[in-house]
């Protein structure tokens, strides 16, 4: 039996790429044959190492193999999974909703309502589901799919990697004594960053000025990025960092340096970023939407309003009162250890003999 | 944690007690923009109260649905046919195949004039749209003509 992975993009630094490629080694040490295939695969993973090839010219699965399909938007593939007669698990991702993008690009809220109709009319088509969260697990119900056959799996993160030296240029320029509140996510319009900038220059402007805002992420689009830049200067407000696309050392320099995390975001399936500031002790106060609250797990603060105003004076809190900082660190530190790697590969080990 | 929860709504009552409202204005008060449907809105003077940047975001919510609606009116008739069916799953995908070429010249007609509606409602929208943006802005004029 040979157990193909499929998806549409792989690559480092992506949460799904990370995911699959952790899944593939696990598989593998397990002893079982793995193969990746992907529309698009990242320069730096090399063709046919570790088994990664293109899905052009892939071989159809044969009615004895297991594909395991990382669904998170519309493609080919959908179609090419309806007449694979082998076991399939998908693991859905989600799909941000189309009302976040359509005042923004009308081609890319049309394209994720297509997403939406795909991934609902497959709600027949696999032996198992994993959804990365309770919410993932529930838009997959709404979709009609059958909720016994929905499995809810975190995300798979490969910590040790996390443990390599970080960018001692960003330790130095940040670590100067000024609050570094941090929010690491795709610059798109679901997460809010302009949120984010709002609850931060009111923080800066009420109760420290000595404070910095860095937004880690790529840009989902230059439009949007310009958007908010506008809103940045229209606003008046400084020290709001764009570092754009960095190194993974650099990524920990700033978590390393992070005072706060602060989110805003509107639609997370999972939100990797969360266990990462977890992961560095930097404490979380995030507006509670979506898969928020069941990632933090009853950790970190959560705002049931979004009021830029009560998500400044938390921030303020969490750095002026030194119990509730050690409180919520390890709160979140316990919350970590339900991400163990090991753990959740036996799950999903255990999923994937259920199923062959 | 109960530390958190407990803070936060001492947090919540300094603010109600406090009156502390944000002072920053918000996302759509402040940048505007402009996909080309929406041409009606350049130049719009919003208030910085917080109806008006509710009412604000309301039409933006309008915009939205309306800009997706042009987007979306158009109606394919073909349809992917598939069989979940493990064994007869080629044979009901063959037949679906022949029904659907068979009755092609039936149904696209029907999809055609089905998405000219949906491009004509979605316009007519629009235009109330645009409308209601003028309506909207000579109230404001006629108001603080008034103060």
């Amino acid at each position: 039996m040979q157990i193909i992975q499929v998806l549409v993009t792989l690559q480092k630094g992506d949460a799904i790429g990370n995911n699959a490629l952790l899944l593939a080694d696990m598989l593998r040490k397990e002893g079982y044959q793995v193969r990746t295939h992907a529309y698009h695969i990242g320069r730096d993973l090399a063709f046919g190492t570790d088994e990664i090839y293109p899905i052009e010219g892939m071989v159809t699965p044969g009615k004895g193999d297991l594909v395991l399909y990382h669904m998170c938007e519309e493609t080919p593939l959908n179609e090419l999974l309806r007449v694979w007669s082998c076991k399939k698990i998908a693991i859905y991702h989600n799909v941000t909703p189309p009302k976040f993008f359509a005042w923004l690009d009308i081609d890319v809220a049309a394209k994720q309502q297509r997403s939406l109709r795909e991934i609902a009319s497959l709600r027949n088509t696999f032996d198992r589901v994993v959804a990365d969260s309770s919410f993932n697990k529930e838009d997959l119900v709404q979709m009609g799919y059958v909720s016994k056959r929905i499995d809810v799996l975190p995300i798979l993160i490969d910590f040790p990697s996390y443990q390599q030296a970080p960018d001692s240029r960003i330790l130095r320029q940040l670590q100067d004594g000024y609050t570094n509140v941090l929010f690491v996510g795709r610059i798109a319009p679901n997460k809010k960053q302009e949120d984010v900038i709002r609850a931060f220059a009111w923080y800066k402007k009420h109760l420290n000025p000595n404070a910095r805002l860095i937004l880690i992420g790529s840009a989902f689009s230059e439009e949007y990025l310009g958007y908010l830049r506008q809103y940045i200067e229209k606003i008046d407000v400084k020290d709001v960092i764009f570092p754009g696309h960095i190194s993974f050392p650099e990524i920990l320099g700033y978590y390393k340096s992070a005072s706060v995390f602060l989110s805003m975001s509107e639609h997370e399936g999972f939100c990797v970023p969360l266990v990462e500031a977890m992961l560095f002790d930097v404490p979380i106060v995030a507006f509670d939407s979506t898969a928020i609250s069941s990632t933090l797990g009853g950790s970190g603060i959560l705002l049931k309003r979004k009021d830029p105003v009560l998500a400044a004076k938390a921030i303020e809190q969490v750095m002026r009162d030194q119990t509730l900082r050690a409180e919520m660190i390890e709160g979140q530190r316990q919350r970590l250890r339900d991400f163990d790697v090991t753990a959740l590969g036996n799950r999903f080990l255990k999923i994937v003999e259920e199923v062959c | 944690m109960s530390g958190a929860t407990a803070f936060l709504e001492a947090l919540e009552q300094e603010i109600t007690a406090g009156g502390i409202l944000c002072d920053i204005p918000h996302f759509c008060q402040v940048v505007h923009p402009n996909p080309p449907k929406r041409a009606a809105t350049v130049g719009k003077t919003l208030t910085a109260d917080a109806s008006g940047a509710r009412e604000q975001r309301e039409f933006s919510s309008l915009s939205e649905e309306i800009a997706y609606l042009k987007a979306t009116s158009f109606v394919s008739a073909y349809r992917p046919i598939y069989s979940c069916r493990r064994f007869w799953g080629p044979i009901i995908v063959f037949c679906k195949r022949v029904i659907r070429k068979l009755t092609k010249f039936y149904v696209e007609p029907i999809a055609l004039d089905q998405s000219d509606r949906n491009a004509h409602m979605a316009n007519a929208l629009a235009l109330m749209q645009q409308r209601i943006e003028a309506l909207t802005a000579e109230v404001e004029r006629l108001k603080n003509l008034k103060t």
